[in-house]
């Protein structure tokens, strides 16, 4: 049985005002995706191999960035539905709440990947910067 | 025939709306309150969305304590261009000066954001093990927070990547 969800005026405020920053959020990662696609695509002056590179890591970047706004936009929507209707609450919320798991563990999967990365660059960066001096 | 409908002339009849009711009514807007109950498959996803909250939390503050270190060892960087150990000129020193402050400002977000997703996700696990709105709503509100704080840092890096666009078009029209 789908129940309502007792959340104050004020609760609900908020949390429609969550949908619309999720929502934002969503709209400006794709927009800064696809510029900064673009940007890389038309000042790479690369040829042969290098052009592929950067290709393929703009449009992993791009495929990124939209993955991860359409699970927010989705999640905001979610909510948006549970703040300003009544009747079917439960359900909205946990379809919220499962996007926002879609958001976080995709989010989650490349943190871990970027931070690994990162952490054997800035590891190699200390070894030789420090046995520079 | 007395009158014993709501309203009618029986003084003995009781009030259908009293001035409580209608105080409750009216202050009920700020106040969350009652029992709810997720079903099982609503507190599962609700376990596996809080799971994955927290491991982004201690990834961001993984990253931070990454960026503080690359801080300190650029700020090392900096010190042997003051000392003159290292080939750089003033303009260098200007440049790494900026990406510390970059850094540190980056860090600064991150931790912030971890800390509020965290503080999230604890209250998501409190309000479904408790079956209470309010420690839920408490939950959105956390998470609103750390949405805004990504928000305003999405739309500067938005303006940080159009403003050399705009710049090198306005050179160009320029020329």
């Amino acid at each position: 049985m789908q129940q309502r969800i007792n959340f104050s005026q004020r609760d609900e405020q908020k949390i429609s005002s969550l949908a619309n920053w999720a929502t934002l959020i969503a709209v400006v990662s794709v927009v800064s995706g696809v510029l900064e696609t673009g940007t890389k695509l038309l000042t790479n002056g690369g040829e042969g191999a290098q052009l592929i590179g950067t290709l393929l890591g703009a449009m992993l970047g791009l495929g990124i960035a939209l993955l991860l706004s359409v699970f927010l936009y989705q999640a905001g929507q979610s909510f948006r539905l549970m703040a300003t209707t009544d009747g079917a609450d439960e359900h909205y919320l946990i379809q919220g709440f499962d996007k926002l798991r879609a958001y976080f563990m995709a989010m989650g999967i490349i943190l871990i990947i970027v931070l690994s990365i990162g952490g054997l660059v800035l590891l190699g960066a200390l070894t030789c910067g420090l046995s520079r001096f | 025939m007395e009158d014993n409908s709501p309203g009618g002339d029986n003084p003995y009849q009781p009030p259908v709306e009293s001035a409580d009711t209608f105080t409750a009514a009216a202050v009920d807007d700020t106040a969350t309150s009652g029992k709810m109950q997720l079903s099982d498959h609503g507190c599962i996803v609700v376990q596996r969305l809080t799971r994955w909250m927290r491991i982004v939390s201690v990834c961001q503050y993984i990253a931070t304590g990454l960026l503080v270190v690359a801080g300190i060892f650029m700020f090392v960087l900096l010190s042997k261009i003051d000392t003159g150990g290292f080939a750089g000129s003033s303009a260098s020193k200007i440049t790494i000066g900026m990406s510390i402050a970059t850094i540190l400002l980056i860090g600064l977000l991150l931790l912030m954001g971890a800390r509020w997703l965290r503080a999230s996700a604890n209250q998501f696990d409190e309000g479904v093990l408790a079956n209470e709105e309010a420690p839920l709503a408490g939950g959105f509100r956390q998470l609103r927070v750390y949405l805004i704080l990504y928000g305003i840092y999405g739309i500067i890096n938005l303006v940080m990547t159009i403003l050399p666009l705009v710049w090198s078009k306005a050179a160009t029209w320029g020329n």
